[in-house]
């Protein structure tokens, strides 16, 4: 079945036709583009005094801390989070493109 | 020397590599000693080379006794070469010999199997994610070429191991051993493939002619040669009688020795097909863990590219978020590649599907505390996988509702050790609002532990008190509000035994999961849970939690986490190394910790509400959700009310030391039902219908709220437009509000022109404020920001959820949200 849940991501990220193994390693590798987009989308969001301020609570990895944080600072965060991995999707399907 | 030898060994594939050495070993001792000085020394080895052909001799002799056939020339060109000596003129029927123009121009190297780690380690250390090369051996052994590569690579140490022996096709690498994690560096992968074409260079100049392709294959790397420059014409053998070592013609250049022992099409074809072999598995073995296609790779470069983009982008963005985002990288190139894909789909896939991405998680990915919840999640999955196959077995359903189950199954696996109870809210929110509800209801019926129980769509999921199975009928008494529950243990009888609403459960319970058939947390999380009781407190709900009959079962020490100090052990720990006497010392002092979120920051206790429960999440600590917020009471969501304070150092609980009696006390009053509506909540800060309505705990005193109103069970008529803070909210004309605490501002009331303007005087004088208000449909909550001196909107605001799930559309600013009038 994890063949057939590659196969389903593979699908949305529109490398279904691609080999399994090629599937999950190109799978895999969006991965920390997408951590590092959706990182940078925040980040992005907040004023110039208050990223490092973000940097060094995530470095600390303080959930309840970072949280508050984000939900004071960066308000709907988490729709800024997806709307960075979404585009990256978006490009990478758009790189395959002829 | 040569001439006897070549006797003994016609063909130089038939030359024991011993002998070959030994042979070498002393045309390189001749050859380094002839120099002026040095005829002693040539007189000694030539005393050891004719012992050593007497002994070849003696042993051809015993063995086949082979017709020897004449060495190549280039030994004998190379003694009179080295001998420097003028008398070493080549005799004249040398002279006549043939010289092979292949011999001039193809370039004159020894193609040991050095060659080959000699490649490997320039391209080795040409890598930058390669930091160290700790071993690179190409060994001959008895049974075959012994390759091992250690290395040490920014992503970790990485190691290359294998056997090349004969194959049908070539040679074969057997045994390859490929460290799992060193096949997703990128940086190694890209050494090998460079190598390849590093490969064909050395073999296009170790050749002198052009190789047209090298394919690789099942049983090695073929190389194919393109037609030489010059054609090579084959080695003449040389009469018996032209034996002695030759020099060369006065016309060749000194420098043009070939170093090579012999210099036949033979020896050459030998070493090439070891060569082949050896370099073609070495690409090949590799190829077949990590290669990829053409589109693959162009893929697999690109997504490089990106990331080496956004790493570079983050320095727009300062020092801190630059070393941020390059620990993104590098801690994710450490995680192995199944670990990566699940991040991936969470991530990626995660975003399309179910848009399941969470920016703390994303961020507390680089805390570390990321990584060790998705080492979690890979074990959640694998379970989940196996789940899944079960009900494929069992329903046998469509294929739609299969690709909903796997990927509600790799999601419920990534949620699950972030937030449990969220992932089966989303799940239930998923199935709701989709096409495929009735599967995923099916499959969360059967297959999560929620037992049989039904499990209602998510727009069913409401506050309902039903009546007690066990109470008796409830006389026709005036309908009362929830009873808010205050940490103190309130000697209230419960007003209600609220039984385990559906949705509840789904929230609640799917954090204690049924052993059979949850997800694998990382360690075995008990299935207890403990429903909220009117009049009980946090403190009352985890004693009762400790006492569960199930949790006499567990072993503290399961639970123990090695090197973490006491005080941050998980809950369940501390619960399980408590007894009698020190039970009411850890729950209060479990209570205390502000991570649970049930306190306030002003001290004050969040309200419990009469669907929650309190169980144990898979992190081992204590969970409380309520139908309201099944993601978790978390950091005192805004909907709670507040409950007079409690401070840790200061009990609330008088004689919290001592145990709680095990027995309650039964209530004066019938258990009623309850009504959870709009209007009882603001009786509960509102004015009393009757003194008998107020609250009291077990010591019988009132409890108050934080505005130190005693608390009423009564039902009360409040004033239309003024909220549960007695503040007057008006409808018809805008005002801006502060939330309690003052932590978020609101613009309420009057039209959207009217707000726009109030939004826009408020923003003028604080520029770094966000004023939430309604969006045009008046339904859901929009941000307004001040960009460059213009009002702007931003996008409807989501509940955040607890680590980004369950998050849904935040619902427009309602009066009672509104503290303190600002403007």
């Amino acid at each position: 079945m994890q063949d057939e849940l590659t196969a389903l991501i593979a699908a949305d990220l529109g490398i279904k036709d691609l080999p399994a193994e090629e599937q999950k390693s190109l799978i895999a590798q969006f991965g920390e583009v997408a951590l590092k987009a959706a990182t940078l989308a925040v980040v992005g969001k907040l004023t110039e005094n208050k990223r490092d301020e973000f940097a060094k609570l995530a470095e600390a990895g303080d959930a309840a801390a970072l949280k508050t944080f984000l939900d004071r600072e960066v308000p709907g965060h988490e729709e800024v989070a997806k709307a960075a991995v979404a585009e990256e999707v978006k490009r990478f399907k758009e790189f395959q493109k002829p | 020397m040569q001439k006897e030898f070549q006797r003994l060994y016609p063909n130089t594939q038939d030359i024991p590599p011993d002998v070959l050495e030994r042979y070498l070993s002393l045309r390189d001792r001749q050859l380094e000693s002839f120099k002026p000085d040095g005829e002693t020394e040539q007189e000694r080895i030539a005393a050891e080379i004719d012992s050593f052909i007497a002994e070849q001799r003696a042993a051809a002799e015993a063995g086949k006794g082979q017709e020897a056939e004449p060495m190549p020339a280039v030994f004998r060109s190379n003694r009179g070469r080295l001998r420097g000596d003028e008398a070493a003129v080549p005799p004249a029927h040398e002279s006549t010999e043939p010289v092979q123009e292949e011999e001039k121009t193809r370039p004159s190297e020894v193609v040991p199997f050095d060659d080959i780690k000699e490649i490997l380690q320039a391209k080795l250390e040409s890598n930058p994610s390669i930091k160290a090369i700790n071993t690179l051996e190409v060994n001959e052994g008895d049974d075959g070429l012994h390759l091992r590569i250690d290395i040490d690579t920014t992503g970790g140490k990485a190691a290359i191991k294998g056997l090349v022996t004969n194959g049908r096709d070539g040679l074969v690498i057997n045994d390859l051993e490929v460290e799992a994690n060193f096949l997703v560096k990128s940086g190694v992968r890209e050494a090998f493939s460079d190598f390849s074409a590093a490969v064909k260079r050395h073999f296009e100049k170790l050749y002198g002619q052009p190789i047209s392709s090298i394919r690789g294959g099942t049983a090695g790397l073929t190389i194919e040669f393109a037609p030489p420059v010059t054609a090579v014409e084959p080695a003449t053998s040389e009469p018996d009688d032209k034996i002695e070592p030759t020099l060369g013609s006065e016309s060749e250049p000194l420098t043009d020795i070939s170093p090579e022992p012999d210099g036949t099409q033979d020896w050459r074809e030998r070493w090439r097909g070891k060569l082949r072999g050896l370099v073609g598995k070495v690409v090949e073995g590799t190829k077949e863990k990590i290669g990829m296609s053409e589109r693959g790779e162009r893929l697999k470069n690109y997504l490089a590219e990106r990331s080496k983009e956004l790493s570079t982008k983050a320095k727009e963005y300062g020092a801190d978020p630059e070393k941020l985002v390059r620990d993104i990288g590098e801690k994710y190139s450490k995680l192995s590649l199944t670990k990566k894909f699940l991040f991936g789909f969470g991530l990626g896939a995660g975003a399309t599907i179910f848009s399941g991405v969470s920016t703390p998680l994303t961020l507390l990915f680089v805390g570390g505390l990321g990584i060790q919840r998705t080492a979690g999640m890979a074990s959640a999955y694998l379970t989940a996988e196996k789940l899944l196959l079960k009900t494929k077995e069992h329903f046998g359903r469509s294929k739609e509702s299969d690709r909903v189950d796997k990927a509600m199954a790799a999601f419920l696996a990534v949620a699950y050790t972030t937030a449990a109870t969220a992932a089966i809210g989303e799940a239930i929110h998923y199935a709701s609002e989709s096409s495929y509800g009735e599967a995923v209801h099916e499959w969360l019926r059967h297959h999560y532990p929620f037992g049989e129980a039904a499990v209602p769509a998510a727009a069913e999921v409401r506050q309902e008190v039903v009546q007690p199975q066990s109470a008796a009928p409830a006389p026709a008494a005036p309908e009362v509000p929830a009873a808010p529950v205050s940490a103190p243990e309130a000697a209230v009888t419960p007003l209600a035994e609220v039984p385990q609403p559906a949705a509840a459960a789904a929230a609640g319970e799917a954090v204690a999961p049924a052993a059979a058939e949850a997800p694998a947390p990382a360690f075995e999380i008990p299935d207890v849970s403990v429903e909220a009781t009117p009049g009980k407190g946090y403190e009352y709900m985890m004693k009762r939690l400790w006492e569960d009959p199930r949790m006499a079962n567990l072993k503290a020490e399961d639970y123990f986490k090695p090197g973490v100090p006491p005080e941050q052990q998980s809950d369940i720990y501390k619960l399980l190394t408590a007894d009698a006497t020190k039970i009411d010392t850890v729950v209060h002092q479990i209570a205390a910790d502000p991570e649970h979120g049930f306190f306030n920051p002003d001290g004050t206790s969040v309200r419990i509400d009469p669907s929650a429960h309190l169980s144990i999440d898979t992190d081992g600590q204590l969970h409380l959700a309520d139908a309201m917020h099944p993601e978790g009471v978390v950091n005192a969501a805004e909907s709670m009310r507040v409950m007079p304070p409690l401070h840790p150092e200061a009990p609330a609980v008088s004689g919290a030391e001592a145990p709680l009696p095990s027995e309650e006390i039964v209530s004066p009053e019938p258990i009623q039902p309850v009504d959870l509506t709009h209007a009882q909540d603001a009786a509960a800060v509102g004015q009393p219908t009757h003194e008998g309505s107020i609250l009291h705990d077990s010591q019988g005193q009132a409890v108050i709220d934080s505005q130190g109103s005693p608390i009423h069970t009564g039902t009360l008529e409040a004033s239309p437009d003024t909220n549960i803070f007695g503040l007057k909210v008006p409808l018809t004309e805008p005002h801006i509000y502060t939330d309690l605490g003052a932590v978020h501002t609101f613009v309420y009331g009057g039209s959207p022109v009217e707000r726009a303007k109030s939004i826009l005087e408020y923003l003028t004088q604080n520029p770094n404020k966000v004023v939430f208000a309604a969006d045009d449909s008046g339904k859901y909550r929009i941000p307004w920001h001040l960009v460059e001196g213009k009002v702007t909107p931003g996008a409807p605001v989501q509940t955040s959820g607890f680590f980004g799930f369950f998050s849904s559309f935040m619902k427009a600013p309602e009066p009672d949200e509104f503290e303190k009038l600002i403007k």
